[in-house]
């Protein structure tokens, strides 16, 4: 049995938007404590990893372990169908394997999905440690993006000391953007930097990724050549991860 | 009873007419940019064609492959009609079916063509909505899955003034219509039946239904163009060009979305054919689905290399730079690989000598790609051998492919989240 209320739409349309971002089927793993998403994108480059305590939704009671699995066109339909003051409930039919969302408003509103298969496996998660950390406002961030994607298709980035360095080069010039975790001003709250990593990512991944972003604020951690996180908070306790694997400049497979 | 036209055989030997490619691929033979009159293409159309013998008068009775052709010129408003052979009988069907041309010569191809007269009559696109006399008859022509015998009455005799298209296949001599009516019951296939009578149906999921139910692709093209695929208020006739690359991407569209779920190949495939001048070789890489179309018209010393592609959620916007042939070598990879229940990387390389080269249209670039995959293709364990087999099929040196390549670029510097488990 699983069954939740959620007062925000907009809580839940930010899940959905991130998800569609890079998913096409999402699977869920519900459990007593709440509910996890974690998949690979189907390059294989990139991962989403999503955790949201049972604590975010109002109700809350799930007595097992049930995977659900959704096509994400689907799920995004009925999430447009959403209006702003609507409570939300979502609720597993295990006898007719649905996944119903009802919207209760001024009047009551109700979808059921037809469970897709879930995979044999459940994606395991990579073990990384992370020689930058910045805490930034993620509006900069989306930016710097669009900035370097200008003229680039990949982004490098660099830390050192107190700044952070987006660059980025293709057939028609260069471009750069600096930022500097110091002062009031600075769009970093926070940076702690062990070594100089640098590292290169695919921007239509990270593109795709700033559009879906509606948090004011993100965290980002890289390594030397190594992949890349960044993590938003969803409704304070939730948090919603993109791992982006680097790009190298030598062969991959000779290594 | 109008005379049989006869395939005759294009004289050999002697000096041969030289094309510069790169101006008739512009003109197409109806724009006169190379200054030599009459057209050389022209030339060898009519020779090719035995229309002026057998169409005598303004009666033009015959059976159509079923073929019909819509233009883009004057768009909203188009020249439409029938493509009607002076010949009855089952014969003609081969004139509408390049997947079975592969083996002939060129100018039997272009004699399948040329002995079709293209009727035309101006149309407003939307009259597909409440079809007058004219286009319902053109409309009932193309349900049909055989070749149906026709009367048509014309208003000029054919002449021949553009035959040539980039993209669609050749057309023969034209004529302003006047009149068209079928002889016969068309053979409508239940799936061709169903789509077309259901005008509560999107075009797309006209199409879709077609294709599982193995409809042709040609006549899919036709539907589309004559109007009679959509919802009945926003039936329209589309330009056969447009309908072509139309249908090439709706259905790879919808077989885009299943490849998406399947599980990579292992090792590397490469798929080789060569036709009428033409070089297509397809390589499959172990990875998520991405795709890019690269091709080379020969000649010179370093003849350029033009280059589309797409990433693992396909693309949006149109692929100008390869255009047409970019869809028609997705559509064959994205059925291959449902085939196999696999998903993969396709890098396709095209390559045409522009001295066998007459403009046929796409389909070769689809019928090519097609024939390839049927073969076994040959397996490898790593990209260097797979690539040293593509080049030995191509003149153009496998690294000045490589060094185009958007695709050979992201899948040797893109690392995997996987590299990073243990």
């Amino acid at each position: 049995m699983f069954h939740a209320t959620l007062d925000s739409t907009s809580t839940w349309k930010q899940i959905v938007d991130a998800l569609a971002t890079l998913l096409t089927e999402v699977h869920f793993i519900v459990s007593k404590s709440g509910i996890i998403l974690r998949q690979l994108d189907s390059s294989k480059a990139a991962m989403v990893d999503l955790v949201l305590p049972a604590k975010i939704f109002q109700e809350y009671d799930c007595d097992g372990n049930y995977d659900i699995c959704l096509g994400v066109d689907e799920l995004n339909k009925i999430s447009k169908r959403m209006a702003g003051d609507d409570r939300l409930e979502f609720r597993l039919d295990e006898d007719d394997n649905r996944f119903e969302i009802k919207m209760i408003g001024q009047a009551q509103r109700q979808f059921k999905l037809q469970l897709l298969t879930a995979p044999d496996e459940r994606t395991k998660k990579p073990s990384l440690e992370f020689d930058a950390k910045a805490e930034m406002f993620a509006d900069a961030f989306k930016q710097a993006v669009k900035d370097i994607g200008v003229v680039s298709s990949h982004l490098r980035i660099a830390a050192s000391g107190k700044t952070l360095t987006f660059t980025g080069e293709g057939d028609t010039g260069e471009a750069e953007v600096s930022m500097k975790a110091a002062g009031d001003e600075s769009v970093i709250f926070h940076l702690e930097v062990s070594a100089k990593p640098t590292a290169m990512y695919a921007l239509n991944y990270l593109s795709e990724i700033a559009k879906a972003m509606s948090t004011d604020s993100l965290t980002l951690q890289f390594s030397e050549n190594k992949p890349m996180l960044l993590e938003f908070p969803i409704a304070e306790i939730g948090s919603i991860s993109f791992i982006l694997a680097p790009r190298v400049e030598r062969d991959r497979r000779s290594t | 009873m109008l005379a049989q036209t006869r395939l005759e055989k294009t004289p050999t030997g002697g000096k041969q007419m030289s094309y510069d490619e790169r101006v008739c691929s512009r003109c197409m033979g109806h724009r006169h940019l190379c200054g030599i009159s009459p057209c050389p293409l022209l030339m060898r159309a009519k020779a090719l064609s035995s229309i002026d013998s057998a169409v005598t008068g303004l009666d033009l009775t015959g059976s159509s492959p079923p073929s019909v052709f819509v233009g883009e010129q004057g768009y909203p408003k188009v020249l439409a009609g029938p493509l009607i052979p002076p010949v009855m009988g089952m014969d003609s069907a081969i004139m509408e079916r390049p997947d079975l041309w592969l083996d002939k010569t060129i100018d039997e191809i272009l004699s399948f063509r040329f002995n079709l007269v293209r009727t035309k009559k101006l149309i407003p696109v939307n009259a597909a909505v409440d079809p007058p006399r004219i286009l319902s008859e053109t409309q009932t022509l193309a349900l049909s899955e055989t070749p149906t015998s026709s009367e048509a009455t014309l208003l000029k005799r054919p002449s021949f003034t553009s035959v040539f298209s980039d993209r669609t296949l050749p057309t023969g001599p034209s004529a302003p219509l006047q009149l068209f009516v079928l002889e016969d019951n068309p053979k409508v296939p239940r799936a061709v039946d169903k789509a077309t009578s259901d005008t509560d149906l999107k075009a797309v999921g006209g199409i879709m239904e077609m294709f599982e139910d193995g409809v042709r692709q040609q006549q899919m093209t036709r539907l589309l163009s004559v109007g009679l695929l959509g919802e009945q208020r926003s039936r329209r006739l589309v330009p056969t060009k447009w309908s072509i690359t139309a249908v090439d991407d709706i259905v790879g569209k919808a077989l885009h979305k299943r490849v998406h779920r399947l599980p990579w190949i292992n090792d590397y495939l490469v798929y080789v054919d060569h036709a009428l001048g033409n070089t297509v070789a397809l390589l499959f890489l172990p990875s998520g689905w991405q795709f890019e179309a690269m091709e080379s018209w020969l000649g010179g010393l370093n003849p350029p290399i033009i280059t589309d592609n797409e990433w693992s959620r396909g693309r949006k916007d149109y692929a100008r730079s390869v255009a047409g042939a970019y869809y028609a070598t997705r559509l064959p990879s994205l059925e291959h690989l449902t085939q196999m229940r696999r998903q993969a990387g396709v890098m396709v390389f095209m390559e045409i000598d522009p001295q066998k080269w007459v403009p046929l249209g796409v389909w070769r670039f689809r019928e090519i790609a097609r024939r390839a995959l049927q073969s076994h293709g040959k397996k490898f364990s790593s990209l260097d051998e797979a690539l040293e087999e593509v080049g030995r099929h191509l003149r153009n040196p496998i690294d000045r492919w490589l060094k185009v390549s958007k695709l050979y670029r992201e899948f040797t510097t893109q690392t995997l989240i996987t590299d990073f488990m243990e």
